[in-house]
């Protein structure tokens, strides 16, 4: 079904996944050093690069990032597989690029389900379900809300983050990721591209929880983004990787929005509690009128201060509010520091209020 | 052709700021059992990665075969605990063994774990009047101590007593 390179200087390993992943109908090419496997991935371009980490002559870090740095093989999906099993090694191997962790002794069945999640031919799974998190606002913590409320989903099932943004995008530096990937490099692609699997597999970064994330192009975007089309499309291929999608949208209604909005279930329509930030939600539910029933209000205050009742809200906005966050300073400075509240202080009002929302979300 | 057993266990050493990880080939044996062998001074390691324990994770560089001292070794963290324990203390015992956590010392890591002790022994006399060079320690986590978010975690650790610092017992 795929085209799998094995990269491995242990000739046992070589053999039993050699052995392993033919029986699973995969075309295997097989390396015994890192030279030669790079050289290998060049000439053969295969869909996923299966690679040992102790090897003699290039170790697998080195390797990953080789196929990274090369435009050609560099949305190839990646594992690494190693004995040096400590979490330092996880975090190290994820920074160098690859997209999913395997600590030896090799336990073959969960190998081989990690081999079929990261080229999307997984039987029988259900499609996932998106919730972007939207807000003509700019400012008021849309992506602060987006990044913990994907790390809170991710502890119930795979989940994958998706950072629409046009303008430099903060998803990835907000979880300590280096956007060496983004869904920029798709729109020089054909629109074909977009439904193969393992093209859109290879672009995601993956954070230590197990959050898998598409991030935006670190420059700002010159032109138009993705088409609505384009972006429906995309979306059927994620949909079939994780189970939970989380969008961080553009705070405008261009076509990629509009795209979103069409296909989620549920939306989180973000809003200030001051003055302007109400009015804007207000207008904002004017003019998608058909999408009202799919949204659920929650208020971020980012600004300290008095706070309208949370009847006065709903009575004016005349939608369910699933929380009212109220105003925390170590919110953004959790971010900053790269250490999402949803991990560092799972207590914080935030991570309440987003726990409550994702009941309403599931409910 | 050579046919002789090998059982590869694969561990990392700490010695000296550096960690090496590497198999070891402990044929019929464990490597519990060569390492508190006190007829050879020296382990053999095949396929040596080394790192610095500020950079954990970076391989500075790799080696075939490496030959350790052991008595230079801070301690070995192993994965299957099985690998970790001598022949001697595999045996079944009528008497439970007492399970006893420990914080250890050691040169740039404090270690947390657990001992099994015999119900006849006392911990306290670990240290002193036995005759074994290590100390077996199970479900350890080492952290360094000049940065507490490195840390390193494994099924069993064998420990040198003579780099202890101090041994911290929560009861006896």
């Amino acid at each position: 079904m795929a085209r799998i390179l094995v990269i491995d200087d242990n000739s046992e390993i070589l053999d039993l996944l050699n052995l392993a992943l033919r029986r699973n109908n995969h075309e295997v090419i097989l390396s015994a050093d890192g030279q030669d496997g790079l050289a290998k991935a060049l000439a053969e371009r295969p869909d996923l690069a299966v690679v040992d980490v102790m090897m003699p002559d290039m170790d697998g870090y080195e390797l990953v990032r080789r196929i990274r740095a090369n435009p050609s093989i560099a949305q190839m999906s990646v594992i690494i597989l190693t004995a040096r099993g400590q979490p330092v090694d996880k975090s190290a191997a994820l920074s160098a690029g690859a997209d999913v962790y395997i600590s030896k002794p090799l336990n073959i069945t969960a190998f081989l389900k990690e081999v079929e999640e990261l080229l999307g031919i997984s039987k029988g799974k259900k499609e996932a379900t998106i919730f972007p998190v939207f807000s003509l606002r700019g400012g008021i913590g849309r992506t602060t809300i987006a990044t913990n409320l994907a790390l809170l989903l991710q502890q119930i099932s795979p989940t994958l983050l998706l950072d629409l943004s046009t303008n430099s995008g903060h998803c990835a530096l907000y979880l300590g990721l280096k956007p060496i990937r983004h869904w920029g490099r798709l729109l020089r692609l054909r629109d074909n591209t977009l439904e193969k699997d393992t093209t859109i597999g290879g672009l995601f970064l993956a954070h230590t929880s197990g959050l898998k994330l598409m991030a935006a192009p670190p420059n700002p975007l010159q032109g138009e983004g993705f088409s609505q089309e384009q972006l429906t499309t995309l979306l059927k291929t994620l949909r079939k990787k994780v189970h939970f999608i989380v969008v961080d949208m553009p705070p405008v209604l261009n076509q990629a929005a509009q795209a979103v909005l069409e296909e989620a279930q549920r939306t989180i329509l973000l809003s200030g509690v001051d003055h302007p930030g109400i009015q804007t939600t207000i207008q904002t539910l004017e003019v998608l009128k058909r999408q009202r029933e799919q949204f659920l209000l929650l208020f971020n205050r980012v600004t300290p201060g008095p706070q309208p009742p949370a009847e006065a809200l709903r009575r004016a906005l005349r939608l369910p509010i699933a929380a009212i966050i109220p105003y925390d300073a170590t919110q953004t400075t959790a971010l900053h520091r790269q250490n999402p509240s949803a991990l560092s202080n799972p207590q914080s009002p935030l991570v309440i209020a987003l726990q409550t929302t994702i009941k309403q979300l599931l409910s | 052709m050579d046919t002789r057993l090998r059982k590869e266990v694969v561990a990392d050493f700490f010695a000296h700021g550096y960690r090496l990880s590497g198999t070891f080939d402990a044929r019929q044996r464990s490597f519990g059992d060569a390492i508190y062998d006190r007829t050879t001074d020296y382990l053999t390691v095949e396929n040596a990665y080394i790192s610095a324990i500020g950079k954990p994770a970076e391989i500075n560089t790799s080696r075939p075969l490496a030959v350790i001292a052991k008595n230079e070794i801070s301690f070995v963290l192993i994965m299957d605990e099985n690998d970790a324990l001598r022949r001697d203390q595999k045996y079944g015992s009528y008497l439970p063994p007492k399970i006893v956590p420990v914080l250890i010392t050691l040169p740039f890591f404090e270690l947390q774990g657990h001992l099994r002790m015999p119900g006849r022994l006392n911990p306290k006399i670990l240290l002193g009047s036995q005759t074994e060079s290590f100390l077996t320690v199970f479900d350890v986590t080492a952290r360094t101590t000049f940065d507490s978010a490195i840390s390193f975690a494994g099924a069993a650790a064998l420990i040198n007593k003579v780099k202890i610092g101090f041994l911290g017992l929560e009861s006896t």
